[in-house]
C-alpha cells in the first residue's frame, strides 16, 4: 500500500512539475518574435483563422486601437478588411490549456509544414527517431555491460587499462565531432555509407546502410557510459565482504561473480537502462540535424530556425515529458529493485 | 618533564581522626602549567594533504600538466603567432591553405596537396593548370601517364568523334558548279567515314541509324531549309571505311538571282536513336578531285580527318570556313582521345605567398627612385633604359594604400628585348597583401576566410575555457548559497526550496538555453545566464547533502553549546568539511559546460560575438558540407575537434585525481 501511495505521490509531483515547466516554457516561447506563415494570402488567412480558433489571436473587421497594432491585415477581394490581433500572453495561456486539456489540440504549423496539425507532425517524425534509438540501445547496452564486466574482472590488468583509456577518449570526444568524422571518412572519402539519411524511396540496402553512421555515433557515448557504470559497480561488489563469504562457502569464482556480484552490481544499472528506454522517444537533436534524420530532434532545430512557435512548443513539451517520465522510471525502479531503499521514507 | 610529574609527598602529618591531614588536600600543581605535548610528527594542512594525495596519482598529474601546457600554448599562440585571426577582416586570398609544419615536399604535414589526372601538354612539357600556378608545382613529383579523354581537347590527337542522337555535324561550306542546262547548281560528292562504329557508350541499347542532309546557302549568306538526302543509314562495324555517295543541288534561281556567283551549301550528318562514333571523315567530289592536287581553291583543307582537332568555336583558327562544325550543343564531341595525364604535388603556399609579377606604372617606379630604392636612366624618348635599372637598397617596399609591403625587385630578362613604351614595367615582388616578411607557415592551415587556424583555435579554446570556468563559478556560488541555507535550516524551508529545485531539475537544459538565446540574443552573457539557470542544481544538492552530513556532528553541537552563531557554525565548522567535494564537483562541471557550448554552437545556437571551439567547428563543418565533403578539407574539423577532445580528456584525467585526493574514502568507487 505504501508503494502505491508513493507511486501516486510521485506521479502527482511529476504532473505539477511538468505543469510549471510548461507554463514557463509557454511564456518564454510566446515572448519570441513569431514567424509570419509562409505561402500565399489564402494560406496565411487560414493560418491566422486557425490561430483565432485556438484563441491565440482575435480578429475584427474594424481597426481596434486598444489592442495595439494588428499583426496581420487581410483584405478580401471585395475590399473588406479583417484585422488580426495577438492576444495577451496570459489569455493565450488560458486558451492553450483549454485546447490541450479538453481537445488535445496543439495548433498548426506556420512554416515547416504549413497548416498541418502539430501533433500529427510529431507523430510522423517519431518512427525514424525510434528506429535509430532502438538499434542504438540494442547495440550499446549489451556491449557496454559486457565491456564493463570484462574490464572489472581484469581490473588493473592491461585489458582493463586499454578499455579504460579508450572509454575515456571516446567519452571525451563530442558526438557531433564523432559523427562528422564518420561521415567524412565512410561517407565522402571511402564512399561506403550514405552521407545523409536515405529517402524513404531508397532501396532497403541503402536505408539499412544509412542507419550505420547515426547508430555508431549515438552508441559510442552510451557504450562508454555503461562501461564506466558497470565497471565501477562491479568492482565495488567484487571487493565486498559478501563475495568473500561466497568464495569461502566454496563457490567458484564464476559462480560467485554471476550469482552475487553481478546481481548486486546490476541494481543501480537497471534503472538507468529503463530510463533510457523512455529516452528512446526523444531524438538527439544534434545527431539528427547533422545526418538529416527526419526525427523529432531535427524538428526541434527546424522549428527554432523557422520560428514555428506551435511546433516548438509541442516539441519542447515532448522533450520535457520524456525527461519527467524517465525521472519517474528511474526513481521508482530503484525502489522496486533495491530492497534497501524504502520508497517515500523520510530522511 | 617536571610539569607532568605527579608528586605526592607526605610531610609532617597533622593527623586527623580518619588518618588524613589538611596537608593531604593541597594543590600540588597549582603553580605549574599543564599542557599536552606537541605532536612530534610534521603537521599538515587540509590543502597540503590534498596536494600530497593528488601528486601520487601519476595519470592525474600528467593530465594536469597537459592541461597547463595546453593553456600556455594557447595563450602564446593567441598573443604572439603571426597570422590573421580577426573575423572582422577576413583575407579570402589565404583561404583553405593546408596545414603546414614541415618544408614543402617532405610528404607529411607539409602544406601541399596532391592533384591527380590533370591534362599534360606534351609540347610545353607542363600540366594544363587552369587556375593553378605553374611555379607552385613541385616539379620532382610530376608523374605523367597515358590515358584517354572523352571530349575534344587541344592536348590530344585522335580518338573518336561522337555524334549524339539529334545532334548535327556540319561540313564546311561547298561551292557548286552550274548544271549543264543552267537550271540548278549541283554537285556529286562522296562522304567517307573511317571506322564508323557504335555501341561504345553502353548506356544506349538501341542500334543507331544516321541520316545526311543538305542545307543550301543563298548569296546573302542566309541558310535555306534542310533537305534530307539519305536517311536510315545503318552502320557496318566490320568496314574500315564507309562511303556514302551523295548528289546535292541548289536551285539556280533561288540561289543566285544574277547568276554570277556560284551557289553554296553544306552537308549535315545527324544520328538517330543512339550515338555514332567514327575516327575520321572526308568529303570528295566526283567532278573535282577534292582530295587531290591541281585544285586552286581551298579544297585541300576540306579533308578534315579528325574533327576533334578543331577548336570548339573555331574563331581564331585560320581557314575556319573549311572546318567541320557542330550544331550549338556539346552533343558532338571527341571520345577516347589519347592524351597524357599527370599527377603532381602542389604547394598552395607558393601560389599565395610566393613571388608574383605585377605591372608597375611609371609613377610607382618614380616613387621607388625618389626613395632611393632603385635607379634608372631614361633615354631621349623618355623610355627607361632597362640595362640601367639597378637595385640600390635591399629594403625595398611597395606602398599599396596606406601599407608598406616587402618587395623583391627582379628584372625579367625578356623585357629588354621587346619594344618598350613608358606604360608599364614588369617587376616581380613577394606577394605583399598579407604583410608577412617571410613565407608564413600555418600549422593548422587556414579556414575559409583565410584566418590562421592555430591562432583561431587557441583563441577559441581560451574562450571555451573562460565560459566553462565562469559558468561553474557562478553555479558554484548560487548552489553553495542555496544548498547551505536549505541544508542548514532544514524543515519546512528545506522542503520548499527542494520543490523549487525539483521543478528546475526537470527542465531540459537545451530548451532553457534555446529559449534564452532566442529571446535575448546569441551573446556571451545570455549564454552564461542560461547555463546557470539549471546548472547550479547539482552544486546545491551536493552542498545540502554535505550540510545534512555534518550539521548533527558532535563538534558542531559542542560549538553551538559554547554559543557560536549560525554564521560561525556554517563558515567555520560545517562548510570547510564539505567544501572539497563541492569544489571538485564544480571543477568537473567545467568540461560539461564546454561540451554543451560546443554542441549548441554546432546547432547554430552558439555564441556569435566570440569565437569558441564550438563555433569554429560549426563554421568549418559548413565549409566542408558546401564543398561536398572534400577530403582535402578534413583538417578544418580535425584540428579544432582534437583540441576540444584533448581539453576534455585533460579534465577527465585531472578530475579523477582531484576527486580521489579530496575524498580519499571514495577512491576507486567510480574510477
Amino acid at each position: 500500500m505504501g508503494k502505491l501511495k508513493y507511486v501516486l505521490e510521485r506521479l502527482l509531483l511529476a504532473f505539477i512539475t511538468g505543469f510549471i515547466i510548461l507554463t514557463i516554457t509557454f511564456i518564454l516561447v510566446k515572448l519570441l518574435p513569431e514567424a509570419k506563415p509562409a505561402g500565399d494570402v489564402g494560406a496565411q488567412l487560414s493560418y491566422y483563422n486557425n490561430q483565432v480558433r485556438l484563441g491565440y489571436y482575435t480578429s475584427s473587421p474594424f481597426f481596434m486601437a486598444d489592442l495595439g497594432d494588428p499583426t496581420w491585415t487581410y483584405t478580401a477581394d471585395d475590399g473588406t478588411m479583417m484585422y488580426f490581433y495577438k492576444l495577451p500572453i496570459m489569455t493565450q495561456y488560458g486558451n492553450w490549456l483549454r485546447n490541450v486539456f479538453t481537445k488535445w489540440d496543439w495548433g498548426t504549423s506556420s512554416s515547416i509544414d504549413r497548416n498541418r496539425d502539430v501533433f500529427i507532425m510529431i507523430g510522423e517524425r517519431l518512427p525514424p527517431t525510434i528506429v535509430v534509438n532502438v538499434i542504438t540501445f540494442a547495440l550499446a547496452v549489451p556491449l557496454g555491460i559486457a565491456l564493463g564486466i570484462w574490464s572489472a574482472l581484469k581490473r588493473n590488468k592491461p585489458t582493463d587499462r586499454v578499455i579504460s583509456v579508450l572509454v575515456m577518449v571516446f567519452i571525451s570526444i563530442p558526438s557531433f565531432v564523432f559523427i562528422s568524422l564518420l561521415i567524412i571518412i565512410f561517407g565522402y572519402t571511402l564512399n561506403w555509407l550514405p552521407v545523409r539519411w536515405p529517402a524513404t524511396t531508397a532501396t532497403l540496402g541503402t536505408r539499412a546502410a544509412g542507419l550505420v553512421i547515426p547508430v555508431l555515433a549515438g552508441a559510442f557515448g552510451s557504450i562508454c557510459g555503461y562501461e564506466r557504470l558497470v565497471r565501477g559497480e562491479l568492482i565495488e561488489a567484487l571487493s565486498s565482504d559478501y563475495l568473500l563469504l561466497a568464495r569461502t562457502k566454496g563457490l567458484t569464482k564464476g559462480q560467485s561473480v554471476v550469482r552475487h556480484a553481478l546481481r548486486n552490481a546490476m541494481v543501480p544499472i537497471l534503472p538507468s537502462i529503463l530510463a533510457q528506454i523512455v529516452g528512446i522517444l526523444g531524438g538527439s537533436a544534434i545527431l539528427e540535424q547533422i545526418y538529416s534524420i527526419p526525427g523529432i530532434g531535427q524538428l526541434f532545430i527546424l522549428s527554432i530556425k523557422t520560428m514555428d512557435i506551435n511546433v516548438m512548443l509541442a516539441d519542447m513539451t515532448v522533450f520535457t515529458m520524456i525527461g519527467l517520465l524517465a525521472g519517474i522510471v528511474l526513481d521508482l525502479s530503484y525502489g522496486f529493485l533495491d530492497p534497501r531503499i524504502r520508497m517515500g521514507e523520510r530522511k | 618533564m617536571e610539569n607532568n610529574e605527579f608528586s605526592f609527598a607526605p610531610q609532617t602529618p597533622a593527623v586527623a581522626a580518619d588518618g588524613f591531614t589538611s596537608e593531604d588536600f593541597k594543590f600540588v600543581q597549582l603553580d605549574k602549567s599543564i599542557h599536552d605535548q606537541r605532536f612530534q610528527g610534521r603537521s599538515t594542512t587540509y590543502l597540503r594533504d590534498i596536494v600530497r594525495r593528488f601528486v601520487k596519482n601519476k595519470t592525474s598529474v600528467f593530465g594536469f600538466c597537459l592541461f597547463g601546457l595546453l593553456i600556455l600554448l594557447a595563450i602564446g599562440f593567441a598573443l604572439f603567432l603571426p597570422g590573421n585571426a580577426d573575423k572582422t577582416s577576413p583575407t579570402p586570398a589565404e583561404k583553405q591553405l593546408p596545414p603546414k609544419l614541415f618544408a614543402a615536399g617532405t610528404g607529411f604535414w607539409d602544406g601541399t596537396r596532391k592533384y591527380e589526372e590533370y591534362l599534360f601538354d606534351t609540347e610545353t612539357g607542363q600540366p594544363v593548370l587552369g587556375s593553378l600556378e605553374q611555379d607552385a608545382i613541385l616539379q620532382d613529383t610530376l608523374v605523367t601517364y597515358a590515358g584517354t579523354y572523352d571530349s575534344e581537347t587541344p592536348y590530344g590527337h585522335g580518338g573518336y568523334v561522337v555524334i549524339d542522337p539529334s545532334a548535327q555535324l556540319r561540313s564546311p561550306v561547298l561551292e557548286m558548279s552550274l548544271a549543264d542546262d543552267g537550271s540548278a547548281y549541283q554537285g556529286e560528292y562522296s562522304l567517307t567515314f573511317d571506322h564508323l562504329t557504335y555501341g561504345l557508350d553502353t548506356s544506349y541499347t538501341s542500334t543507331p541509324t544516321y541520316a545526311i542532309w543538305f542545307q543550301g546557302i543563298d548569296n546573302s549568306g542566309a541558310t535555306m531549309s534542310n533537305v534530307q538526302l539519305v536517311s536510315g543509314l545503318t552502320i557496318d562495324t566490320s568496314l574500315e571505311q564507309t562511303t556514302v555517295d551523295l548528289s546535292a543541288y541548289v536551285d539556280a534561281i533561288q540561289a543566285n538571282a544574277s547568276g554570277e556567283l556560284p551557289a553554296r551549301g553544306r552537308f549535315i550528318v545527324q544520328a538517330a536513336d543512339a550515338p555514332i562514333f567514327f575516327e575520321g571523315i572526308s568529303l570528295s567530289s566526283s567532278e573535282v578531285d577534292w582530295s587531290g592536287t591541281g585544285i586552286d581553291d581551298a579544297s585541300d583543307d576540306l579533308m578534315i580527318t579528325r574533327y576533334n582537332e578543331t577548336s570548339d568555336t573555331g574563331d581564331d583558327i585560320e581557314g575556319y570556313e573549311n572546318w567541320w562544325t557542330r550544331s550549338s550543343s556539346q552533343s558532338v564531341h571527341g571520345y577516347r582521345v589519347p592524351v597524357t595525364y599527370c599527377d603532381f604535388t602542389y604547394d598552395p603556399y607558393e601560389e599565395v605567398y610566393g613571388i608574383s609579377t605585377v605591372s608597375m606604372t611609371p609613377g610607382t617606379l618614380n616613387d621607388l627612385k625618389t626613395r632611393g630604392a632603385i635607379d634608372y636612366q631614361l633615354d631621349e624618348d623618355g623610355v627607361i633604359i632597362i640595362d640601367s635599372l639597378v637595385e640600390l637598397s635591399e629594403e625595398n617596399y611597395l606602398i599599396i594604400g596606406d601599407s608598406e609591403y616587402p618587395m623583391e625587385l627582379k628584372i625579367s630578362s625578356g623585357i629588354a628585348g621587346t619594344t618598350w613604351t613608358l606604360e608599364a614595367y614588369q617587376i616581380t615582388y613577394k606577394n605583399p597583401t598579407f604583410g608577412y616578411t617571410s613565407m608564413p607557415i600555418h600549422i593548422f592551415g587556414t579556414d575559409v576566410n583565410g584566418l590562421d587556424m592555430l591562432k583561431l583555435v587557441s583563441i577559441g579554446m581560451l574562450y571555451s575555457l573562460l565560459i566553462g570556468i565562469a559558468v561553474s563559478a557562478i553555479c558554484f556560488l548560487i548552489g553553495l548559497a542555496w544548498g547551505s541555507f536549505s541544508g542548514y535550516q532544514g524543515g519546512l524551508v528545506d522542503l520548499g526550496m527542494e520543490r523549487v529545485v525539483d521543478v528546475l531539475s526537470y527542465i531540459p537544459g537545451m530548451v532553457v538555453i534555446t529559449l534564452f538565446i532566442l529571446n535575448w540574443g546569441h551573446t556571451f552573457w545570455v549564454f552564461m545566464l542560461a547555463m546557470c539557470v539549471t546548472g547550479w542544481i547539482s552544486t546545491s544538492a551536493l552542498t545540502r547533502t554535505q550540510f545534512y552530513r555534518f550539521k548533527r556532528r558532535e563538534y558542531v553541537l559542542a560549538s553551538r553549546s559554547l554559543g557560536a552563531s549560525d554564521g560561525r557554525l556554517i563558515y567555520r565548522h560545517i562548510l570547510p568539511n564539505g567544501l572539497g567535494t563541492i569544489i571538485t564537483s564544480s571543477v568537473l562541471m567545467i568540461p560539461s559546460v564546454i561540451y554543451s557550448e560546443a554542441s549548441l554552437a554546432y546547432l547554430g545556437l552558439g555564441l556569435q560575438d566570440i569565437t569558441s571551439l564550438g563555433t569554429i567547428i560549426q563554421n568549418n563543418q559548413s565549409t566542408i558540407t558546401t564543398a561536398g565533403g572534400n577530403p582535402d578539407l578534413t583538417y578544418l574539423i580535425i584540428f579544432p575537434s582534437v583540441v576540444l577532445a584533448l581539453l576534455l580528456i585533460c579534465f577527465e584525467l585531472f578530475g579523477q585525481g582531484l576527486r580521489d585526493a579530496v575524498n580519499p574514502n571514495t577512491k576507486g568507487m567510480d574510477d
